[in-house]
This record gives C-alpha cells, structure tokens and sequence, in this order.
C-alpha cells in the first residue's frame, strides 16, 4: 500500500475504531460493575428494612453476577454496538473527505513538478490551508518561477550564439556565391571571407573558454604580479586595433604589485581594452590606469544604460540590448572578464563617468 | 537605372553583398543601417521596393513586425509589405 491518502485513511480509521472498541469495552465494563453494585445495594436495603430485630439475619446473598449475554443486557449491548458501528462508519466518511482535502495540494504539486519536468510552465500551485504544503506550495512555485527565468536566458543565450554564428556564415556563403557567380571582386571578397571566419574564430574561442570556466577546469595561478606590466602588454597587443579606430590609448602607473595569473590578468585586461576601443568614437582616448590591487580602464564612449549595469556582465547581455551600438562584440568578452576575475579571487565592476563614458574597475587580491 | 531601392541592414559585408547584386542587375541602391536612417533615407529618397532586414535592433522580432514603426511609416508612405 503506497498511496499516501490511503494509510492517512487507515491511520485515521484505525484510531477511529481503537477509540470507539475502548469506549465500548470500557462502557460495558462500567456498566456491568454499576449495575451489580446498584444490585446489590438493593438486597441490603431491602434486608434491612425487615421488621424483625430479634434475630441477625442471614447475610444476604450476593447477587448473582450480571450475564453481559443475558436479555436485557444483551439488547443494552446490541445498540451500543450499532451506535459505535454508526460512528465508525461516520468517522470513516470523515476521514475520507479529510484526507483527500489533505493530500490535493500534494497530488497538484506532483503534477506541477510533473509539467514542469517536461519543460511547460505550470500554474501556480497552492498548498491548501495547511501551514506546511502551503510552506512547499510557496518553495516549489518559487522553483518553478527560478527555472522559467533559466530557461529564457538560456534560450536568450542560444539565439545570440546562433545569431552570431549564422551572420558570418551567411557572409561566407555569400561572397563565395557572388565569387562564383562573378558579382564580387574575388580580391574584395578574400577580404571579407578572412575577416568573417576571424569573427567566428573569436566567437567559438569565447564560448570554448566561457564553458570551461564554467566548469571549472580552467587552471589560475596565484603569483606576484605586476599590473602595471600586464596593462602595458594588453596596449601592446591591442595597438592595431586602437590605430585602426583611430583611438588612443594611454597607459599610467607603475609597479601596481597583486596576486593573480599572469595569463588571465592580462586577458582580463585585454577584453576590457578591446570593449573601449569598440565603443569609443573616432578621435577619443582610452586609459588604462593601475594601481596596486586595481586596474582601471576608461573610456569616452557612450556609457553604460543605468538599468544596464547591474547585468553588464551577463553573457550577451548588453550585445543584446546595445544592438549595433557595439558593432563587432559576440557579447561574450565581459563575461569571460568576470569569471576570469573572480576565478582569481577578484572582483570586477562598471561606472559611468561624470562627463562621458564608462569606466572599469577590477581589483584583485594584493 | 530600374529603379531605387532601400536595403536596411546592420552588417557591412551582407549590405555590400546585396548592394552588389542589386547594382549587377540595374537598381539604385540606397543603404541604410538602422531603422531610423531608414526613416530619413524613406523622406529623402522615394523608392520602389525596401530590403528590410528584421532582425534589425530598432525593428526587432517578428512578432512586433505589424506593429514597428518603420512598417507603419512604409506602409503609410504607399508601400505594400510582401514578406
């Protein structure tokens, strides 16, 4: 017997006839003494009351003992019998309707989790009017609103890499039809080939390196680091980059000692570099700034949306909502920059400047 | 030249493309990168047919396409929106 409701039934029935066979027996027990002691009582009196004084009398002699079988007590007993057995069958009805108002919210919980298994949204459950189910009611409709929020994102994520991957591969086609066909230039059309295919290089590189962090089984090392050195390395590496937008780049401090990962600080860095480049005008200038324990990177670009900044390190985020505002950015390279970060024991955050622009903060431990 | 048309496209290389194939086969070609540069171009060019990318930030999805306000402008404006 497996099903909740019916043991709650048996357990409630089964107390039910406990209560109502002890009452009986008891009852019966009493009755029977009561009415021998009344009994006898009785014969005393009725000894008693003789006129005669001369003589003791016989004690009198006991009554005889009440036969619970015989016919009065036996029709006493009969509809004693079938008053217990009316409230036992009552108390049956009782138990039924009770413990199926008892076991509904979980039957609805079980179905809900069931819904939400196969990956549909089921309403929201209610834990009737008992504090508990309704306590679990209350988790499990909170779950179910977590893994609602999951999913979208998760599928938020998936149209963004699916997006990002199928623009350069329509590229690709493209220019290799055009080729064929001879619309395009082959020479022009080389071009765009490379620098699509480097797209989605960085593109798939990004998401290689987002899922093994998520994972974990990226190694970070903890040595002394100078990020003075890494921010004057990420320049180095970015310079085309920088000329090609025609932005500069300044690099300020020295000696900025911190314990992290050479590697990582430096791609860190880099991601943040890249970004301001992207979102700087024509003309403007980025700085990188380090401190001991802190990298700065600012930029005079557009800034970041108030409402924004909260999730400015969520994948695809702002890719998502700057649309083309952050023309060539997978979206990926911020929150590569956070995992990174906090993966060394650090911790990264975004501001917007007072004129213009945004600036980066990443502080590592010293 | 058969006539002008409006390409609206946010990617460089895809624009060039159909700019190019356009161009081969005797339109004009007016390009615009976002929804709203496609509104200005619209007043300031009167073009035959618009080549509307819809996954465009600005226009968004599908489900908004009846309602964008750049289907409203264009249809307003006389053209017949096919797809």
């Amino acid at each position: 017997m497996r099903s909740l409701r019916a043991r709650l039934f048996l357990a409630i029935l089964g107390v039910v006839l406990l209560a109502v066979g002890a009452s009986l027996a008891l009852g019966v027990v009493l009755t029977r003494d009561a009415v021998q002691e009344t009994l006898r009582s009785n014969a005393e009196q009725r000894i008693q009351s003789r006129p005669s004084p001369r003589f003791r009398p016989p004690p009198p002699p006991p009554p005889p003992p009440v036969d619970v079988l015989s016919g009065d007590f036996r029709r006493y007993l009969a509809a004693l019998l079938i008053a217990s057995g009316a409230a036992a069958l009552l108390a049956a009805a009782v138990a039924a309707l009770l413990t199926r108002r008892l076991t509904r919210p979980l039957r609805e919980l079980g179905t809900a989790a069931g819904e939400l298994a196969e990956g549909r949204h089921p309403e929201p459950v209610s834990g009737g009017d008992t504090e508990e189910l309704d306590d679990l009611a209350e988790s499990f409709n909170r779950m179910a609103g977590q893994l609602a929020l999951a999913r979208d994102a998760e599928r938020a994520v998936l149209l963004s890499v699916s997006h990002d991957l199928r623009t350069p591969l329509t590229s690709i086609r493209g220019y290799a039809e055009g080729i064929g066909d001879g619309t395009v230039e082959p020479r022009e059309a080389a071009v765009v080939v490379g620098r699509e295919a480097e797209r989605l290089e960085r593109l798939v590189g990004d998401l290689l390196a987002l899922a093994r962090l998520r994972q974990g089984v990226l190694e970070v090392r903890s040595e002394p680091v100078d990020l003075a050195a890494v921010a004057r390395e990420a320049e180095e590496r970015l310079r085309p980059q920088a000329a090609e937008a025609g932005v500069r780049v300044a690099v300020e401090g020295n000696d900025a000692r911190a314990t992290a990962d050479h590697g990582r600080a430096l791609q860190v860095v880099s991601n943040l570099l890249e970004n301001a480049i992207r979102v700087s005008p024509e003309g403007a200038a980025v700085t990188i700034a380090a401190t001991p324990g802190e990298v700065h990177v600012s930029d005079e670009g557009p800034g970041i949306p108030p409402e924004d900044i909260p999730r400015a390190f969520e994948r695809f985020h702002l890719r998502a909502r700057g649309g083309h505002a952050s023309p060539g950015g997978a979206g990926l390279g911020l929150a590569i920059v956070r995992e990174l970060t906090e993966a060394m024991g650090g911790s990264v955050e975004v501001e917007n400047l007072p004129a213009r622009g945004a600036r980066f903060t990443v502080r590592l431990p010293g | 030249v058969k006539g002008a048309i409006l390409v609206v496209e946010d990617e460089q290389a895809i624009a060039d493309l159909v700019r190019a194939y356009l161009r081969r086969d005797g339109f004009g070609v007016v390009w615009a990168r976002s929804g709203e540069q496609a509104l200005e171009e619209l007043v300031r060019h009167p073009v035959r047919l618009v080549v509307l990318d819809i996954g465009l930030p600005g226009i968004d999805v599908r489900a908004k396409l009846g309602r964008s306000d750049l289907i409203q402008t264009v249809r307003g404006a006389g053209y017949k929106v096919v797809a």
